[in-house]
Formats: structure tokens, C-alpha cells, sequence
């Protein structure tokens, strides 16, 4: 029983204790007191090592030193009320944000030009961008990436693709992935990790790098060499052209809803449709100019049964008609499934009437997409088991859908590419087929 | 009391403060926020202190309402006691003489000593930089939980020859 604490307390201190075992520790704390002593010195052990690192480090406790320099300091420090350790003990920074090219990220520390990073999760979301490491490594990191700052030593890539220029003082620096690790020998290469996450891809421009494979496999890299690092091993790459290969899909039909989309407004006022964009409007105050888009699809020569997957996709960009910042900083649009009979007997390509066009009352609902204000160009993928099932079943050859915003907003205006902009693709309609 | 003065008492105590803060709260950097705070209340309250000597449990006080401040806002992030176990550990905490605190650091660092100097760099590695331990672990071409054995067994010694000393001295 105390050996099992032991162990639990040593992981505890150590910051390398999982879930399981925290409780397990826990419980054992509430239930006995002796543990709870062993746990109190501990921790005063715990204390007395980190001070007395602290001190290798020429940090100064301030008891000890009588500089009167550093006196002045903590006075000051202490008006502000920062305890004087403090000041001296900041979290170490680790790197630099070197360049930056529209990068946009997601982290809790400043992404300024210039910032200096300490250890932790970095998440770039758009462009790209270059760390450089007090060690001498630089990291260019391309979005969608997701990064550790371990140590100016050592990171984790969690997903994304990064490139490392690892200088000879930085020798030694460690990327880990999800399978294993590499070490550089003075470098330059790249890291993928795949979509999946469960395999990681590297590449070697200049130099050397050693991978080493969770199960104890270790492979060495150099000039123009690559080598694939999967969850059971370490596996050549014979790309000699570090191009990669799309994958070409058989199997797939890609439908266009050309000729047959529309956009009703409840006044019918024809002046504010416009044949390049699917519009779609939901306006708090008045629902005069509201707007719903309608599209559909041909299926005549399909085989219905052997569709085993289907995505819509719609391009999302502006209309340019009423004002942005009168939104909120998301709306949420719901998709409906037109069924089949007469509502399917629409206006598909003159003016359609807010009273003639297919209630949603009597439509499906297939899925649902939220886009923000803030990023009004982007692809929206619906994929979902209603939107299959609406297809398979389908007995007319044609299916169409409608779409509406749920989220009441301001004066802007909704727009979606129809197959007649000249910016953007319209709605398209993949199905992936069942092989024969 | 002028702020100079409050000053000295404060550091005075303030490796024993952050140390009993330590036992109730899951990491270093929560006892670095919750000694800020305490010691902003800690200067504002001053008038309740009655004499010097009284500061230490005075402070312990604040600081242990200021611990369970804090967790309450966390409590469901990972590695934080209940409420009733850090009620047990901090009435534990509280029991231990100030002078222990003091005594206990400065023979850990005799006893370190005693140490070869590979030894003791391993000991102090985790304290250094996150993932120091993973650095040297690479540079012994060891595992990373091999070292974090011997992390164990290192520190068990540590605690054994602090405690015999303590029991020398009684």
C-alpha cells in the first residue's frame, strides 16, 4: 500500500500523474492521515529542491543577498504588491515570433511580431508564420497548425505541417509527434502530421535527423530523404519529388443546381434579387426584405441505391447589400429538404412569388451551418445521415432543397454563390458511389 | 507600520506562506497568483494584525481562503483536490511549526550535497524548464520513465536523510 503511494506521490510532484491515478491518490489522502504527513513533507521537500534550483539559477532570494540595488527593486515591487520571488521567477520564454505572413492564431499568450513566447499550446489558424528559439531553431509553421512550445529545445506538433531550420547551437532540438519522436542533427526538414493524426511525415532538405518510433525503431534521415512514422513503425517514403500524390476519387458524381435556383423575397420586390447570388435574410426588426434561397438538383441516371455518401457544399460570400456590423458575430442557417409531389413545382428560373415558393413547414430538415460575420468568404460543407436519406429516397429524379437563416440580425444580407457568379462556384451536390 | 516594514515581515515568511499554499493547490504557478492576492489583502488588513509574531498564522489564514477562492473557480480542471481534502491538508498544513519550513530547507540543501553532481543535476532538472527531464533523458539515450524512477528513488533519499537529521536534532 505505501509503495503504491509512493509511486502516485512521486508521479504527483513530478507532473507526470494521469486522471486515473490522481484519484486514486486523492482517496488515499482523504482516508489516511499518516499519508497526508507523508504528502506535507513531500511537499516541503518539493519546495526546498525548487528553491535551491532557483538559486543555481543566480536567482536571488532575497533573505539571503544584501544587494541593495534588489532591495530597491522589491520595495518597489512591493508597493505594486508583487511578492519579490515572483518578479524573479517568471515562466521561462522559449521563443520569438519571428515573421509573421497573414498569420492569424488561437493562443492565450501574445502573437504579436516580435513576442516572446513561453511553453505552451500555439494554434495557428491562418497564413503562416516563424518562430525563432532562444536555441538557435527556427519554426515555420503553415495554417491549419497546432504546435507545444515545450522548451526552446523540444516541441510537440499536434497537427499541420511544420518545417524546422535547426542551426548548430540548437543540435539536439526534439520535435515529438504522435508516434515518436526526432531529433535533429543540424537541419533543415519538415513535419506533416495526416488528417487523422495518427501518422506523421517527415522530410529532410538539408542535414541529418534521426527519428525514433515509440516501439524503439530508429532510422536516420539526410539530404532530400523522407520516411513516414506510423502508429506501428517507421515506414520509406519514395517521394523523390516531396510532392505528395492526390488521391482521385472513382466512383463520384459532382452535381451543379445550374438552372435551377432562385432566391424569394416576402415583398417581392425583384430590385433587390440578384441572379449571381442565393440570398438568404432574416432581419429582427421587419421581415419586409427577408430573403430564403432554393436550389435543386437533377438525378436522372443515378442509381439512388448505390450512393453511399453525399455533401453538399455552398460557397458563403458577400453581397455587398447592408451593413456588416449590424450582426452578430454569428448566424446560424438551417437546410431544408423540398419533398416530393407539388411542392417540388417551382419557378426554377423566372420570378418566383414568396407565396408560391415551398413552405418549410412541410420540408425536412437536413442539417445546419453557422458562419460569421467576421468570415463572410468561406466553404460550407453539409454532410449529414438526413441529407443522405433525403437523396436515396428521392422518387422524382430531382431533389431540392431550402435554405434559411434561423438567427434574426441586422440590415446585411446573406449571399451564397450561385452557379451564375462569377467569383465563386455554386452549390454542388458529391456522391460517392458504391463500387459495382 | 510603513511599507518597508511590512516588506521585511512579509518576505520574511514568505517561503513558509508559499509552501503551506502549495499543499492545497495543484501547482507552482497557483501559489505564485494566490500569494499576489494574499499579499494585497495581507497590506490592506494590516490593522488587524495585533504583533509580529502573530503574522504567520495570521498570513495562513488568508492564504488558505484565498486557496479555496481559487479552486473553486477551477474545480473542475484536472489534478484538484475536493473541497473537503483540502480542508484535511490545509488543518494538517496548519499544525506545522514555522521554524520547520526554514530548518527543512536549509538541511535539503546540506543533504544535496551529498549528492554526485550528475545526480543532482537530475534532481533539480524538472525545475528548470518543462521537459528538461525529456532533454537529459535524450542526451543519456535513456527512457524518459527510467529517469523518472530514479527521479523517485533520488528524492526518497533526499526525504530520508532530511528526516534523519530532524531526528538527530530531538
Amino acid at each position: 500500500m505505501n509503495k503504491k503511494f509512493n509511486d502516485l506521490l512521486h508521479k504527483y510532484f513530478l507532473d507526470c500523474i494521469s486522471d486515473e491515478e490522481f484519484k486514486e491518490f486523492s482517496s488515499m489522502l482523504e482516508e489516511n492521515p499518516q499519508l497526508r504527513q507523508k504528502y506535507l513533507e513531500h511537499t516541503m521537500l518539493d519546495a526546498g529542491i525548487r528553491s535551491h534550483s532557483n538559486e543555481g539559477m543566480e536567482v536571488v532570494n532575497i533573505k539571503e543577498k544584501r544587494n541593495p540595488f534588489i532591495w530597491i527593486a522589491a520595495v518597489a515591487a512591493m508597493l505594486l504588491c508583487i511578492p519579490a520571488y515572483f518578479i524573479f521567477s517568471q515562466p521561462a520564454k522559449i521563443a520569438v515570433i519571428k515573421s509573421s505572413e497573414y498569420a492569424g492564431w488561437e493562443s492565450s499568450q501574445s502573437t504579436l511580431l516580435g513576442a516572446e513566447l513561453e511553453s505552451g499550446i500555439l494554434d495557428l489558424k491562418t497564413g503562416v508564420a516563424t518562430l525563432a528559439f532562444k536555441s538557435g531553431a527556427d519554426l515555420t509553421l503553415e495554417a491549419p497548425a497546432k504546435v507545444e512550445l515545450i522548451s526552446d529545445m523540444e516541441i510537440k506538433v499536434i497537427s499541420g505541417s511544420i518545417s524546422m531550420h535547426v542551426r548548430e547551437s540548437a543540435q539536439g532540438f526534439r520535435v515529438n509527434t504522435p508516434n515518436g519522436y526526432a531529433i535533429d542533427h543540424g537541419t533543415r526538414f519538415s513535419v506533416s502530421i495526416s488528417e487523422d493524426k495518427k501518422s506523421a511525415d517527415f522530410k529532410v532538405q538539408e542535414g541529418k535527423i534521426s527519428l525514433h518510433h515509440d516501439s524503439g525503431e530508429v532510422k536516420h534521415l539526410s539530404d532530400e530523404e523522407a520516411s513516414k512514422m506510423n502508429v506501428d513503425s517507421l515506414v520509406a517514403i519514395e517521394d523523390s519529388q516531396h510532392e505528395g500524390f492526390l488521391n482521385q476519387e472513382p466512383n463520384s458524381h459532382i452535381l451543379s443546381s445550374i438552372g435551377n435556383e432562385n432566391t424569394v423575397i416576402v415583398n417581392n420586390d425583384t430590385g433587390r434579387v440578384n441572379k449571381s447570388f442565393l440570398m438568404v435574410k432574416n432581419q429582427k426588426r421587419s421581415d419586409a426584405v427577408n430573403r430564403r434561397a432554393l436550389f435543386a438538383f437533377k438525378l436522372d441516371k443515378l442509381d439512388l441505391s448505390k450512393i453511399k455518401n453525399a455533401r453538399l457544399s455552398l460557397n458563403s460570400i458577400p453581397t455587398g447589400l447592408g451593413e456588416v456590423v449590424t450582426m452578430p458575430t454569428e448566424s446560424t442557417f438551417q437546410l431544408y429538404g423540398i419533398p416530393d409531389g407539388l411542392d417540388e413545382h417551382w419557378e426554377k428560373t423566372g420570378f418566383l412569388k414568396w407565396a408560391a415558393a415551398p413552405k418549410i413547414e412541410n420540408a425536412l430538415p437536413l442539417g445546419s451551418f453557422k458562419i460569421s460575420r467576421a468570415k463572410l468568404r468561406s466553404k460550407v460543407f453539409i454532410e449529414s445521415e438526413e441529407l443522405l436519406n433525403f437523396i436515396q429516397f428521392d422518387q422524382s429524379s430531382e431533389v431540392g432543397f431550402i435554405l434559411v437563416c434561423t438567427t434574426p440580425g441586422g440590415t446585411m444580407v446573406h449571399g451564397f454563390a450561385s452557379s451564375l457568379n462569377t467569383e465563386a462556384s455554386g452549390p454542388r451536390l458529391v456522391l460517392k458511389m458504391n463500387k459495382d | 507600520m510603513n511599507e518597508g516594514d511590512f516588506l521585511k515581515l512579509f518576505l520574511k515568511h514568505e517561503n513558509a506562506l508559499r509552501v503551506f499554499a502549495r499543499s492545497i493547490l495543484p501547482s507552482w504557478r497557483n501559489v505564485d497568483d494566490v500569494l499576489q492576492e494574499a499579499c494585497i489583502v495581507m497590506w490592506e488588513k494590516l490593522d488587524q494584525l495585533d504583533s509580529e509574531e502573530g503574522f504567520f498564522p495570521w498570513g495562513k489564514t488568508i492564504i488558505r481562503f484565498k486557496c479555496m477562492n481559487l479552486m473553486q473557480k477551477k474545480k473542475n480542471e484536472r489534478l484538484v483536490f475536493s473541497e473537503n481534502l483540502m480542508n484535511l491538508i490545509a488543518d494538517d498544513a496548519e499544525k506545522i511549526d514555522e521554524n520547520e519550513y526554514a530548518w527543512r530547507q536549509q538541511a535539503i540543501g546540506s543533504c544535496l550535497k551529498n549528492l554526485s553532481e550528475e545526480d543532482q543535476s537530475l534532481v533539480m532538472a524538472p525545475y528548470l524548464n518543462h521537459g528538461s527531464v525529456k532533454v537529459l533523458a535524450s542526451k543519456q539515450s535513456v527512457s524518459v520513465n527510467s529517469l523518472y524512477k530514479k527521479l523517485g528513488r533520488l528524492r526518497d533519499r533526499l526525504l530520508h536523510c532530511v528526516n534523519s537529521k530532524r531526528a538527530l536534532q530531538t
